[in-house]
């Protein structure tokens, strides 16, 4: 099973990403509404990959990105970002790779996603 | 002692010996002429008496010998020789000539009465013998009367020599008293001359030799002239002032030195243009020897040289000979080697006494290092300014930016929503199982309409910033509108557990506004507020007229006692998209919207806010002059 942390601060959002998520079998997903508790939940949960949006009140997805490369426990976590500023074809096209980052454009197909966390956890790997 | 004073005794101790010796003089011919009156009158008439009385009795007697008695002859002589003989006993009336003068009578009367008894025997014609007889007694009577006068006479000649003598001695002795009183009156003009010299000429003199000594450069000496007159005033005046030399003379070689080791360049200019003397910094700066600075036409020195007929107006100083002052005017000088630099140049004229000018001075500062200093600055200022530009220019951008973003956002959030609902059906659809909870479906597709609808909204609203809709302008009453906004929140149960508290200002106040459009920015605000008190507290809504000059504004202020705004917020707050209500699905476009249109109708709106106190927002719109409707 992967272990896949889902964090967004719209609600809806999650709840159908993680069902859909849920539906492929292979995953497990836990959902952080809340852009300041990402930390804490790496630790506690110990995800394989990290679903992170981007924009978020208060905490943006790069900062939260920063925070956890500061330390060295989850310095290696891949990081897959959601982003509603690039195009779907964008994203693809440059491999869902922009400056190093993995990228999904919303809004999320599931396979997509799943697509860019298989190649984001390949790797980290 | 006043100078006056002395000078006055002076004359006046004069004035007394020339009266003393005046006086000596006038007793001396008082005494002379006593004498000599004694002398002359008394004495000589005395002897003229007898003389004249001896003479008129010859001539009696020679007239009665001579039958003269019938002319007259013996009758006038008689008549003679009586008077002088009354006469001589006048001038003689004394003791000491009594028995003389009985004498002179008794042997006088004796030929007169001789005389006339030969008159009488010649005329009745008596003999010869007879008339012999009668003469030889004449001739013995006549004899007797010439040896009493000569006897009388001879002491009155004695007197005559003696009193004659005595005169002379008298005079003898005045001449030496007279010499003596002038030699007095002389010596004593000389001891006031000499004295008035001491007190007057000998100061005066010391003074002038002072004056001579403090004259060659002696700035130090004093006159010890020292008296209670003008002389010891004007000895005084000459210290102080010799004093007052010598501290002026002394600053101003304090201001020569100023002068000499002063950083600035300064050149004193003679009225006809040429340079009269610089200072060492002008030497260093101009790289000219002094000698060959002194007499140059001053227009030399300057770079930026104008025109005209002499080096005043060439060096562009002429004004300054005429009472304008230069300051800190930008100019170029030069070199002796042509090398031209900017100096800040200061110039003013000095003035004499009688207040033509005496030539003129000039300040210059070079301002070389200053000028590159200002060119790299405003290098720097010109670069500061166009990166400064480009980033206004991408802040514009990035807040076109942050726009764009936030409808993407905004958007495709529901948009995501819709699409995972959507999968999620269909691979529930896809597991085509039928035993899947009825429930969840349903919910799913609850929350898929809601996303819809919010992406509906924002379209909506962003409709709004789009096409601002054409405002229906209509006078409204401030406070009915108020009141109306409150009662709208009333019923849809927003302030339930919120006070609202109104106060609204004495008169009606009436604007002319979007009825609709405005009540929506009341609403937004009023919904904000109480956001921010998680729906408990208290809302203040007031309204007031303010003033502005040329026009009166209508307040409106909306205060919470909410959780306040953060700083970094502050200037964020009326972009569209923010928010920070995310979880509660805001969509940020409440303010930037009922900003839009306050700014439509003419007004302003502001915030204030503290955080954990609460948030005032103030809507400012212009009102209805006198428009009171209600
Ligand atoms: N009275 C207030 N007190 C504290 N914060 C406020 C207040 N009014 C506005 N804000 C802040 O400003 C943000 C923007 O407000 P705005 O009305 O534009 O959007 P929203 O209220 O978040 O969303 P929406 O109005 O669409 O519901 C709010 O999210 C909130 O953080
Ligand atoms: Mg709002």
């Amino acid at each position: 099973m992967i272990r896949v942390l889902l964090v967004d601060d719209e609600k809806d959002l999650t709840f159908f990403v993680k069902k859909n998520l849920e539906s492929k079998g292979d995953y497990q997903v836990r959902v952080c509404n809340d852009p300041r508790l990402v930390v804490a939940e790496v630790r506690d949960f110990q995800p394989h990959v990290l679903v992170l949006d981007m924009m978020m009140p208060e905490v943006s997805g790069e900062d939260v990105a920063a925070d956890l490369r500061e330390s060295k426990e989850t310095a290696r976590l891949p990081i897959v970002f959601l982003t509603a500023l690039v195009k779907e074809g964008e994203a693809g096209s440059s491999g869902n790779v922009i400056g190093g980052q993995f990228f999904v454009a919303k809004p999320v197909k599931i396979d997509e996603l799943i697509r860019v966390i298989k190649l984001a956890m390949a790797q980290s790997a | 002692m006043k100078l006056q004073r002395k000078l006055g005794l002076g004359f006046l101790l004069v004035a007394v010996c020339l009266g003393i010796v005046n006086a000596v003089w006038i007793g001396q011919a008082r005494l002379i002429k006593g004498q000599f009156d004694q002398f002359a009158e008394v004495t000589i008439s005395r002897i003229i008496a007898l003389w004249q009385a001896e003479s008129s009795a010859l001539r009696m007697a020679e007239a009665a010998v001579g039958q003269a008695g019938e002319d007259g002859a013996f009758e006038a002589a008689r008549k003679e020789h009586s008077e002088w003989v009354a006469h001589y006993k006048k001038v003689a009336g004394d003791a000491e000539h009594d028995k003389l003068i009985s004498a002179v009578e008794k042997t006088g009367e004796a030929v007169r009465q001789r005389a006339e008894d030969l008159i009488a025997k010649t005329s009745d014609g008596s003999s010869q013998a007879e008339l012999d007889a009668a003469q030889n007694r004449l001739f013995q009577a006549r004899q007797r009367l010439r040896l009493v006068i000569e006897k009388a006479m001879r002491p009155e000649l004695g007197l005559l020599v003696r009193q004659k003598a005595a005169l002379a001695a008298r005079v003898r002795t005045a001449e030496p008293v007279s010499v003596a009183a002038a030699g007095v009156v002389a010596s004593v003009a000389l001891l006031l001359a000499a004295w008035l010299a001491r007190s007057i000429a000998d100061p005066i003199v010391r003074l002038a030799q002072d004056a001579r000594t403090v004259g060659s450069g002696n700035l130090g000496w004093r006159t010890g002239v020292r008296s209670r007159d003008e002389i010891g005033q004007l000895a005084e005046a000459f210290n102080r002032m010799t004093e007052n030399l010598q501290r002026t003379t002394v600053s101003k070689r304090f201001v020569d030195n100023v002068i000499t080791s002063m950083a600035d360049a300064l050149i004193v200019i003679n009225p006809e243009g040429t340079i009269r003397s610089v200072n060492p910094a002008a030497i260093t700066l101009l790289g000219y020897p002094e000698a060959e600075l002194a007499g140059l036409p001053v227009d030399k020195l300057f770079a930026d040289r104008r025109g005209g007929n002499n080096a005043l107006a060439r060096a562009g100083l002429e004004a300054v000979l005429v009472g304008a002052s230069l300051r800190n005017v930008e100019r170029q000088w030069e070199t002796k080697e042509g090398r031209a630099f900017p100096v800040l140049c200061s110039a003013s004229a000095v003035l004499g006494e009688d207040g033509d000018t005496q030539a003129l001075v000039c300040v210059a500062l070079d301002i070389t290092e200053l000028k590159r200093a200002e060119e790299a600055l405003r290098r720097a200022y010109d670069e500061l300014k166009q990166a400064q530009d480009q980033l206004v220019q991408s802040e514009k951008l990035s807040a076109l930016g942050r726009f764009a973003a936030g409808i993407a956002h905004e958007v495709k959030n529901p948009l995501g929503i819709v699409l995972g609902g959507v999968e999620f059906l269909e691979s529930q659809l896809s597991v085509g199982s039928n035993l899947q909870p009825i429930e969840e479906t349903r919910t799913s597709l609850a929350m898929i309409k809601d996303a819809v609808q919010r992406a509906d909204t924002i379209v909506r609203d962003l409709l709004k910033f789009a096409r601002p809709s054409q405002l229906k302008r209509e006078p409204v009453a401030l406070s009915g509108l108020v009141q109306e906004t409150i009662a709208l929140l009333t019923y849809g149960g927003s302030l339930k557990k919120v006070q609202t508290q109104t106060q609204f200002a004495t008169g009606a106040i009436s604007v002319e506004v979007d009825k609709n459009q405005i009540q929506q920015v009341l609403l937004n605000l009023m919904m904000n507020a109480i956001d921010a008190m998680g729906g408990a507290g208290k809302l203040f809504v007031r309204t007031r007229l303010a003033q502005d000059p040329g026009k009166t504004l209508a307040a409106i202020e909306i205060e919470d006692t909410g959780e306040g705004i953060r700083v970094e917020n502050l200037s964020r707050l009326f972009e569209p998209f923010f928010t920070t209500k995310r979880d509660k699905k805001g969509t940020g476009l409440g303010l930037s919207i009922s900003k839009t249109i306050v700014e439509s109708h003419g007004g302003s709106i502001s915030v204030a806010s503290q955080v954990g106190k609460g948030t005032v927002f103030t809507v400012v719109l212009p009102a209805v002059e006198e428009g009171v409707r209600t």
